[in-house]
């Protein structure tokens, strides 16, 4: 028996009629609509499906809608819309090659420049996220140049 | 002239590749296939130069069969040296097919006419003509042959630029890649894979599925349907451990059939000396069982209506796998399309071709729905061709000045090969759990110089003496293919290493050595960048630098790289510098890019990668299985590409992962004095090495 699940997508409420442990990614990519969200391995492995989770990076094929209701989850479409800085910085850098791991990049990455983190940190963090065509080095140029904008204001 | 590319002896005309539309569009029709290599720019660019039209006007089709000119697989770094080549005599004939007629119209000679950004004109001055004015009028029906001569090179404007990916702002959200497509009533399958591919099946009446879902069973072939993805998924999950497969013999390991004993060798090059007598040295290497990894499972969409069965793969082959689709469900080969459509990167033959079969199947039997089938992480692990493991062998004897007396190269390898068509099967996994199986045929070699297994396993340096030889396992237990490269990895990293050990006893630095053993300028050109970039080279306590060299496949893309290693408890690849020359480069941020990626993925394979097996069964299931070389792993990359614009474009796809998986090994090799054996180079293995 499902009851409705709401939550903010993207700053808007949305409600879902599906099981309660079914994982947000599912969602997202079914009745939601948002199909920028990927999936890669399905145990939180990869970082393809990375959202932002009360503005923490998460991986969403891991993640239960019932652990959502009511939180403010962001996706690589917001980051896109907006768009953050992030986007035209990896266009000038064609950053990425395949493409199938950067929407969970641009959402971790972005979401950690947003909150002020280093270019270390953020190289860190995007250890949770795998990339096998070895765009590495161009995606952390962008990432560097768009921090390094951010704070010169 | 030389001859015309073989793509357009089999498409000669030019309303094969080329159509101008009335709206100021060109329709650019192409076999090969961008899954993510950047070709799509890379063909735009040549086009758009020949033309004379923006990229933007360019809408380019590629892979859809029936629609396009059948170029076989995009597969060996040829996409822009054969593909690129062919799209640009067409294009050129098509300019002069056009201004032809705006001549004629013009009452001008056909030299006073240019075209610029589309619109034609006569000694500089519009005419009032255009591609999109004339697109009705002119029939491009007629022979490239002959028409047109392609811009000289100094005169390209946007090839040799580093014009942005036509693609790459799509592939970051939804909508470009065939994961992300939607179609209506479309279903959602999940197949159910036995644990090895000759195990049987048993009575399946007990497993019924819940609510929403149906089970599909065709001889041993099972899987999962249902209109929700999710409920697939989760039914899937459910039923596949109750599904009774028979028990399955133990197998082999798959490093076990390299010690080359299961046949006679073969001859595939030279002859075995007669020896000098003086110091032997031999270097050996060991690659285990890889994975393509894609970061994207495999997904394909398939549609059957009307006796009409319509496909979308990312695959490498359309024009194989419709052969191969039409074999499997013993249909007319003109009954079956495959439209191409982006994925993940599979750097290989993965399961893209498979997944279609797949979905073909399960389409077949649900007539005027969609089918949408999509790989778990396992499956694309465990159920998909992996790259083979294979031994090489790399012995030389010295003259007395220390110069390279002879080379034997022993390669033991299954072959590389077991994509759709290959053998004349269709190589497609559910084809051979059909009720009337068609098994995976054995692998097959292309012969040298492009060569499979032995894929440059011609030493590039010079040597009075050379025999190269090859032997087979007599089984592999798991399904063997292509991926990057193929041999050329093995082989490249064990003659480096060999060449770092004879440099050794010839008390030489391993870089001179090396350019004392090569003639050809370009090939001493990358080597003397690479090692000027690196600088000092100054080695330490557990630091080392290493050098590694090919050009690719003896006769392509010339390609040097200097590592630097910090050697603890784990190996750390801090600085890689790299110099290439790939002949004419049609836009050097993709070939950068391409070395680049080759670079990472080739230190990712000689650090971290092995498929675990069990039993001989294949035992990895996820990443944490599997891993592979993450963001803070990867090195400092410094990378200079030298420019030969008036040379034969070469291909950069494939040219790095040898060098760079020998550089690294030649780096450990100096910084521990000892000659790795063995990849991986993980911790364990350093303790192995160091053991002795």
């Amino acid at each position: 028996m499902n009851d409705a699940i709401s939550f903010l997508l993207n700053g808007e409420t949305v409600a879902v009629d599906a099981p309660r442990d079914m994982p947000l990614l599912y969602a997202l990519r079914g009745p939601l609509g948002h199909r920028g969200t990927r999936f890669g391995c399905g145990t939180g492995q990869c970082g393809a499906c990375t959202v932002t989770v009360d503005g923490v990076p998460e991986t969403s094929c891991n993640l239960s809608l019932s652990a959502v209701e009511g939180r403010a989850i962001g996706t690589v479409e917001a980051v896109l819309a907006a768009p953050h800085p992030l986007v035209a910085a990896m266009v000038r850098h064609q950053a990425g090659q395949c493409g199938y791991c950067l929407p969970g990049i641009l959402t971790r990455a972005a979401c950690l420049i947003d909150g002020g983190r280093t270019v270390d940190d953020i190289r860190a963090a995007l250890d949770e996220n795998l990339c096998r065509c070895g765009a590495h080095a161009r995606i952390m140029a962008a990432i560097g140049e768009t921090v390094h904008e951010k704070a010169q204001g | 002239m030389s001859a015309l590319p073989p793509p357009i002896e089999a498409f000669p005309l030019v309303s094969a590749w080329i159509r101008f539309c009335g709206d100021g569009t060109v329709a650019v029709f192409s076999g090969r296939v961008d899954f993510g290599q950047g070709i799509a720019t890379a063909l735009t660019q040549i086009v758009a130069d020949e033309l004379g039209v923006p990229m933007a006007a360019i809408r380019l089709t590629q892979g859809h069969t029936g629609r396009v000119p059948v170029e076989g697989p995009t597969v060996g770094s040829l996409s822009v040296s054969i593909g690129g080549q062919s799209l640009r005599l067409a294009a050129a004939a098509a300019r002069a097919v056009m201004l032809d007629h705006a001549a004629g119209l013009l009452q001008a000679i056909p030299a006073a006419l240019t075209v610029q950004g589309g619109a034609i004109l006569k000694d500089g001055v519009e005419t009032g003509l255009s591609y999109a004015s004339l697109a009705g009028a002119v029939d491009l029906a007629v022979p490239v042959a002959g028409r047109g001569a392609p811009v000289a090179a100094a005169a390209r404007a946007i090839s040799g630029t580093p014009a942005p990916r036509v693609d790459l702002a799509a592939r970051m959200g939804a909508g470009h890649l065939l994961h992300d497509m939607v179609l209506p009533d479309m279903l959602h399958a999940r197949v159910l894979f036995p644990p090895s591919p000759e195990a049987g099946l048993g009575d399946t009446g007990g497993l019924v599925p819940g609510p929403g879902a149906a089970l599909m069973r065709e001889g041993r072939f099972l899987a999962v349907v249902a209109a929700d993805e999710y409920r697939a998924v989760t039914e899937a999950a459910r039923l596949a451990p109750m599904v009774p497969w028979a028990a399955v013999p133990p197998a082999m390991h798959p490093l076990d059939g390299l010690d080359g004993t299961d046949g006679p060798a073969e001859t595939l090059l030279g002859a075995a000396p007669d020896m000098p007598r003086g110091t032997e040295i031999s270097v050996t290497l060991t690659k285990p069982v890889l994975s393509h990894g894609s970061i994207g499972p495999s997904c394909a969409v398939a549609l059957w209506t009307d006796g009409h069965l319509k496909v979308w793969a990312h695959s490498q082959n359309v024009f194989a796998l419709k052969d191969a689709l039409a074999t499997m469900l013993g249909i007319a080969s003109d009954r079956v399309e495959v439209i191409f459509a982006p994925g993940a990167g599979c750097y290989g033959h993965n399961s893209s071709d498979d997944v279609a079969g797949e979905a073909a199947l399960i389409a077949h039997a649900h007539e005027g729905s969609p089918v949408r089938v999509l790989s778990s992480r396992a499956q694309e692990f465990q159920a998909s061709p992996l790259s083979p493991a294979m031994c090489t062998t790399a012995t030389a004897r010295l003259d007395a000045d220390g110069a390279l007396a002879s080379v034997h190269v022993h390669v033991v390898s299954p072959p590389h090969s077991t994509r759709p068509g290959r053998s004349g099967a269709p190589n497609l996994r559910a084809a051979a759990l059909l009720p009337d199986p068609i098994d995976v045929a054995p692998g097959v070699d292309m012969p040298l110089p492009q060569g499979g297994a032995e894929r440059n396993a011609v030493p590039p340096y010079r040597t009075p003496a050379l025999h190269i030889t090859r032997a087979r396992p007599a089984a592999v237990p798991y399904r063997a293919s292509a991926m990057r490269g193929l041999g050329a990895f093995a082989n490249i990293i064990a003659i480096e290493a060999l060449m770092d050990d004879c440099a050794d006893a010839a008390g030489q630095d391993p870089i001179a050595y090396r350019l004392a053993h090569l003639d050809d300028p370009r090939a001493r050109a990358v080597i003397e960048a690479a090692r000027d970039m690196a600088g000092a080279r100054q080695g330490g306590e557990g630091v080392g630098y290493g050098t590694g060299y090919s050009r690719y496949k003896n006769s392509a893309g010339y390609l040097a790289c200097i590592a630097r290693v910090v050697v603890d408890e784990e190996v750390r690849v801090t600085d890689v510098w790299t110099a290439f020359d790939v002949g004419e480069v049609i836009n050097p941020s993709g070939a950068v890019d391409q070395v680049e990626g080759g670079i990472v993925q080739g230190i990712s394979w000689t650090l971290k990668e092995e498929m675990g097996f069990a039993q001989g069964r294949n035992i990895t299931e996820s990443w944490d299985d599997y891993p592979i070389l993450r963001f803070s792993e990867v090195p400092r990359l410094v990378t200079r590409l030298l420019p030969h614009p008036d040379a034969p474009p070469l291909g950069a796809g494939e040219i790095s992962v040898g060098p760079a998986g020998a550089a690294v090994v030649c780096a450990v090799r100096a910084a521990l004095g000892v000659t790795p054996d063995r990849l991986p180079l993980t911790r364990a293995a350093l303790v192995t090495l160091l053991a002795g």
